[in-house]
């Protein structure tokens, strides 16, 4: 039976985060009605958007000068005595920048199994399993979790939108010393990305690139059909990393969230990360010579074909059918 | 400063995964291996902040599979000293045991920052960054985007990257551990004959492991490629083809005009 399930909670720039909801609803679709959630909020919780705290039975406010600074050592290190004494069973921390070190770091502290990528938890018969997704979501791991707590950190995506009845709610105040702040790391602020002439968000019309791409050199193909389409150009992770896309354009979890009326993915693999960024917009098209590529599970169209092949032939039928009109 | 650089290899997603029969494991002995890219980042930033600032970098790797030819590569990109530990498994060591094997390497080291890549795509079952810095009681901030000198009291300051290119201002307490994403700068490319003469002059320190394997922490029940659910409405037929379909449902979809 699990008896009690934790949520650190993550606020960022006064807001409750999507990743911290997840694991709420994780939380309370495991425990079924009968382990407690409880959620940890670092500082007070901001003024907006807090509802999300009532899918936990109890919200345990943790309050001091630095507390809520995002500082996920020193954070995490918090929560190792409150849970190490608690029985937990589980810890659920969602993904993103925050919770990919609050999850490993918390698993550290408490010599606890951590359990990442994880997109499904199931608990039957007192056996608690998980479905991993590794290898940029080719490759698909069942676990079965005995140790508790377990920490474990969810895939995007994973729970968002799955219904749960709300919890009890009921707010709690805990005074931390200042002796047990972790002042080795220290948030000194935001710094905002130099924003350019286009902005991702507010294009209808993205052709992204992927690692398919091969070179630097090949984006001007990719630029000039955008052009003839008369859409930006935008990439994931791999293309921003090399350097060959300011920040501004990747598309993904971590970078711009995405809702044009069409998406061209060319290249793309459609790792979770990716696909969350992108999965609503109205129309996906992809192009990709793996028939396998899991960005084909969340297109609308898809092309099994060498990019290279599918782009010349592409825009030779837009400017076609421009000359037409 | 002294950096430690940590490198692995994963397997390379270019090329198709293949699973064992027995369903729990990939089939090492058909897997390509390739350079963890976050690890990749992490060595060019430790070199970027020695040009910069001075120092001295070394990196770390298992001796696993085809390693030998990364470390020449990255010998011949400006690391200072070269540290194989022992492996003679079949599979590549998982994080936990990068994490252990290394929080009894580095105190003999005499290093002020150690940077690893934060993420491997066949990390699933512990993250050998963070639980590096736990072992060692160092501090760690990862998913970094650079890294400087420059913060209050003779802190480095590191940049983690947020959603939507966003960075937070992090000052770390050296010694630190540092989960690297990205480096301030692409890695940088190095010519084959480079690659070749670091192959001539490079000398490789040794390291030992412990002999036996850690034994991940939850029951692995199966491992296998994810059903084919494809929902996409697939386009066939030559690329003329399927290009002037696609225009058609672009042109039915509202998308052009």
């Amino acid at each position: 039976m699990i008896r009690r399930i934790v949520v650190p909670v993550e606020v960022y720039r006064g807001h409750i985060t999507e990743a911290t909801r997840e694991a709420l609803v994780a939380a309370r679709t495991v425990g079924n009605g009968v382990g407690e959630v409880v959620a940890y909020v670092y500082g007070e919780p901001p003024a907006e958007g807090t509802d999300v705290l009532e899918l936990a039975d109890r919200i345990i406010v943790l309050e001091d000068g630095q507390v809520g600074t995002p500082v996920a050592m020193a954070q995490a290190k918090l929560l190792r005595e409150r849970i190490a004494s608690s029985d937990v069973d589980l810890v659920l921390v969602g993904s993103s920048s925050w919770g990919w070190d609050v999850a490993p770091l918390l698993a550290g502290f408490l010599s606890a199994p951590l359990v990442a990528n994880c997109q499904v938890i199931q608990h039957a018969e007192d056996v608690l399993k998980a479905t991993c997704r590794i290898c940029a979501g080719k490759l698909l791991v069942d676990v079965e979790i005995t140790n508790k707590p377990t920490v474990i950190l969810l895939l995007p995506g994973s729970y968002a939108h799955r219904e749960v009845q709300p919890g009890k709610g009921v707010m709690e105040r805990e005074r931390v010393p200042a002796s047990d702040w972790d002042a080795r790391v220290e948030f000194k602020g935001w710094l905002e990305p130099e924003r350019e002439d286009i902005d991702i968000t507010q294009e209808e019309i993205l052709v992204t690139v992927g690692r398919g791409i091969g070179q630097q050199e090949n984006l001007e193909l990719v630029e000039d059909l955008a052009k003839t389409l008369g859409g930006a150009v935008c990439g994931s992770r791999p293309v921003v990393d090399q350097g060959w896309l300011p920040p501004t354009r990747q598309v993904g979890k971590s970078g711009m969230i995405v809702k044009p009326k069409l998406y061209l993915a060319i290249g793309i693999s459609g790792a979770p990360e990716h696909v969350e960024g992108m999965k609503d917009a109205e129309l996906i098209v992809a192009i990709n010579r793996d028939e396998q590529a899991p960005i084909f599970d969340v297109a609308h169209y898809g092309i099994a074909a060498d990019l290279f092949d599918v782009i010349p032939a592409l825009k030779e039928a837009l400017v076609a059918r421009r000359q037409e009109a | 400063m002294n950096i430690l650089a940590v490198v692995r290899l994963v397997p390379d997603l270019v090329e198709p995964l293949v699973v064992t029969a027995e369903e729990d494991n990939l089939n090492w002995d058909q897997t390509a291996f390739t350079l963890n890219e976050s690890d990749d980042h992490a060595v060019e930033e430790a070199i970027l902040l020695k040009e910069k600032y001075g120092g001295h970098v070394s990196v770390v790797a298992f001796d696993f599979g085809d390693i030998d030819q990364v470390l020449y590569m990255l010998a011949a990109k400006g690391v200072d000293r070269v540290i194989k530990i022992s492996w003679s498994h079949d599979e590549p060591p998982n994080s936990l045991e990068v994490a252990r094997t290394l929080s009894r390497l580095v105190p003999k080291l005499n290093v002020d920052l150690v940077v690893i890549g934060c993420q491997s795509h066949t990390e699933f079952l512990g993250m050998a960054g963070p639980q590096l810095a736990v072992a060692l009681n160092w501090p760690y901030v990862g998913v970094v985007r650079g890294v400087q000198e420059g913060g209050t009291a003779g802190r480095w300051t590191a940049f983690k990257e947020y959603p939507g290119a966003v960075l937070a201002q992090m000052e770390v307490s050296l010694p630190a551990v540092l989960g690297i994403l990205t480096a301030s700068q692409p890695p940088r490319y190095v010519p084959v004959s480079r690659i070749r003469a670091a192959a001539q002059s490079v000398r490789f320190e040794t390291a030992d492991t412990p002999a036996e394997i850690e034994e991940p922490p939850v029951k692995i029940q199966r491992v296998y490629l994810p059903p084919a659910v494809t929902h996409a409405e697939m386009l066939t037929g030559s690329e003329a083809e399927v290009a002037q379909r696609l225009v058609d449902i672009l042109l039915a979809r509202g998308v052009l005009k």
